[in-house]
């Protein structure tokens, strides 16, 4: 049962886990509630469908589905957010705005490829990989590692990189920044960009897993956040080990009490966090 | 200011002269509107869409006859929404003052029962399970869940199975199936070991199905609608990795591109048709059996018969409710798409539970 535990927590975490990062980081230099990352995971699993659909090999759908992504994360930062930012609009207001595209969007993905339930495929059909321990669907263990490559990449790219050095210097300041003549807006697109490439391959690796609806934004943002919230919005490893927390409860929840209570319990967490430890479980210094 | 009134005053009057119920001319006929709601977008449109064609299909016989009446039907897309259904009975009743309405699945069934009870409506649903004991204008033609859980035990006692695990949706259907079935296998002595409640919608059953693993159950046996079925039946061989699956309806309930999943386990369904009717089904509209489909059209046709049948002073006026439901209470051993059919004092159509299995993608009905 415990192996079971283990194992869930590290598949259902990882899922929310690269959400949960790409949030953090999108956070970092764009700080409020951005709804449309939700709507660029979607995109990514919808474009692997129809890709694959056409007879696509999956390599290449794999690398389209993650460029469509990033081109539309990149496409929302500099036709609605940047515009809105230069005017300025306040968080509330631009949080309003990508709730408003968001809702577009879903419903463009409802009208083209309906409201059904879709999935990228069959993964008892798939390769199962051996952890020694216990045998694992293909999907499942590259949804582990790519959570685990992600973090030490973006960790290494924030810590060890000039523009990550630049990233983290929009997020200490925004102002700062400008005055010593950073070019904030061209720091946030590229975030943006990373991230429409993290969401993209989340978007993939969920329709490969659990499978896809129009409304699978949403619900992947929500733990997402709730995950990166709940480890601190300050860091990256918060957002990591945040998300992995978050599934671990949601697990624990189901096996003590009952799975009808899975959302409840994910929920009760997230505002106990924001109520007594508003700043998660790794407080930013400062 | 004035062109506002104006305007509202001119809208006014068009939605009046819309809602004015003409006196039919001297050759017309009296219209019977039915009103046809159906999930035929979302997870459950392929069964929607072939219950729809089965509708019109029977619709379509009834236009070769000489009828006492004319019959047209309203169909409307409920997409399995309990909400949406209930603004669609309501449409029904008030703007299009419909007849008769006809749905499917207890997941909108209750809803509509209510508003059609309230508001002296007939309603024929096809749901797992729906209560009218109270409800006199509330009709359900679908293997009763006393049917399918003597079916189910029946097999499982064949099987040799001791124990049981339980999992279902968290609605009203699932909760009174549920409670049916999980009493009536503990009578059997079979042992339910574990029970699982999942909301609508719910993809990740791992650590629920781990969790009743942990119970050792002989065998699974689930009420699981998509989009929950295909995930189910994928993580259940992933975590057990046995066979011991079985279903209540559900399996050949998801879209036809996931049956294969289900290779080699078997369900407990609701009656078919006839293969006279199943057959004539397939060649006219080119479309799959699909659950309700022979119940739905045995229901239009209660409908349609109940008015033909029902006294009437004259042939220019509609016959009265009551005089239908009198019509409705007394239909007996009529030959059906599911065959014999009756209705029951509480407006419920008997019938029996089939157990089928999925071989090669396709339902093959077991005969025991």
């Amino acid at each position: 049962m415990l192996l079971h535990l283990l194992i869930n927590t590290l598949i259902v975490g990882s899922g929310y886990g690269l959400v949960a990062m790409a949030f953090r980081l999108m956070y970092s230099v764009s700080p409020f509630f951005n709804m449309t990352l939700g709507a660029i995971a979607t995109l990514g699993a919808y474009t692997a469908y129809w890709l694959l659909n056409i007879g696509v090999p999956l390599p290449i759908v794999v690398v389209l589905a993650l460029l469509t992504s990033a081109l539309f994360s990149s496409f929302l930062e500099i036709g609605i957010y940047t515009p809105m930012r230069n005017h300025g609009a306040s968080s509330m207001i631009l949080m309003v705005a990508s709730l408003g595209v968001y809702t577009i969007f879903e419903s463009v993905i409802h009208l083209i490829f309906g409201p059904q339930y879709q999935t990228l495929g069959n993964i008892n059909q798939a390769i199962n990989v051996n952890l020694g321990f216990a045998h694992i669907p293909l999907v499942q263990f590259l949804t582990i590692i790519v959570n685990v490559l992600v973090f030490v990449f973006l960790n290494y790219f924030l810590h060890h990189t000039f523009l990550g050095k630049q990233i983290r210097a929009v997020n200490d300041s925004a102002t700062l920044a400008n005055i010593i003549g950073m070019k904030n807006n061209r720091i946030i697109l590229l975030v943006s960009v990373l991230t429409g490439f993290i969401l993209g391959l989340d978007g993939v690796l969920v329709g490969y897993d659990t499978g896809m609806e129009p409304t699978m934004g949403f619900n992947l943002l929500f733990k997402g956040m709730i995950g990166a919230i709940i480890g601190g919005l300050g860091n990256l490893r918060g957002a990591f080990l945040g998300a992995l927390f978050l599934a671990l409860t949601e697990n624990v929840g189901v096996l003590l009490f009952a799975s009808e209570w899975r959302d409840l319990i994910a929920f009760v967490i997230f505002i106990t966090f924001l109520s007594l430890r508003p700043k998660g479980i790794f407080q930013k210094k400062g | 200011m004035k062109k506002v009134l104006l305007s509202l005053m001119l809208a006014t009057s068009l939605v009046a002269c819309g809602e004015k119920t003409e006196a039919p001319k001297e050759n017309e006929k009296p219209v019977v509107k039915i009103g046809v709601s159906l999930p035929l977008t979302g997870d459950s449109a392929n069964v929607g869409n072939a219950v729809k064609a089965s509708v019109n299909m029977a619709l379509e016989e009834w236009k070769q006859k000489n009828t006492k009446f004319d019959y047209q039907i309203i169909f409307e897309d409920d997409a399995l929404q309990t909400a949406k259904a209930a603004v669609i009975a309501n449409k029904f009743i008030d703007l299009d003052k419909v007849n008769a309405i006809l749905n499917i699945w207890g997941v909108t069934a209750p809803v509509v029962a209510e508003l059609a009870q309230k508001k002296n409506t007939i309603f024929f649903t096809c749901a797992g399970y729906i209560d009218n004991k109270d409800k006199s204008y509330v009709f359900n033609n679908y293997t009763p869940t006393e049917r399918v859980s003597e079916t189910l035990i029946k097999r499982l006692k064949k099987l040799n199975v001791k124990s049981v695990a339980f999992a279902s949706d968290l609605n009203a259907v699932g909760e009174a199936r549920t409670k049916y079935i999980v009493e009536a296998l503990k009578d059997s002595g079979i042992e339910v070991v574990a029970v699982e409640r999942y909301v609508l919608g719910t993809v990740d059953f791992r650590m629920s199905i781990a969790k009743m693993e942990a119970q050792k159950p002989d065998y699974y046996v689930i009420f699981v609608e998509q989009p929950g079925t295909k995930n189910f039946i994928e993580q259940h061989k992933q975590i057990v990795k046995k066979d011991n699956l079985a279903a209540i309806d559900v399996f050949h309930e998801m879209p036809k591109k996931y049956w294969s999943v289900a290779n080699g386990l078997w369900f407990v369904k609701s009656a078919n048709g006839t293969s006279e009717f199943e057959t004539k089904f397939q060649k006219k509209t080119g479309m799959e059996i699909q659950s309700c489909v022979g119940n739905s059209y045995d229901n239009l046709n209660l409908i349609i018969s109940a008015f033909e049948n029902a006294q009437v002073d004259s042939d220019k006026i509609l016959p009265k409710n009551e005089e239908v439901l009198r019509q409705l209470h007394s239909a007996k051993n009529i030959e059906g798409a599911i065959g014999k059919i009756s209705i029951d004092e509480y407006g419920n159509v008997d019938s029996l539970a089939v157990i089928e299995k999925m071989v090669d993608g396709q339902p093959v009905v077991i005969n025991e």
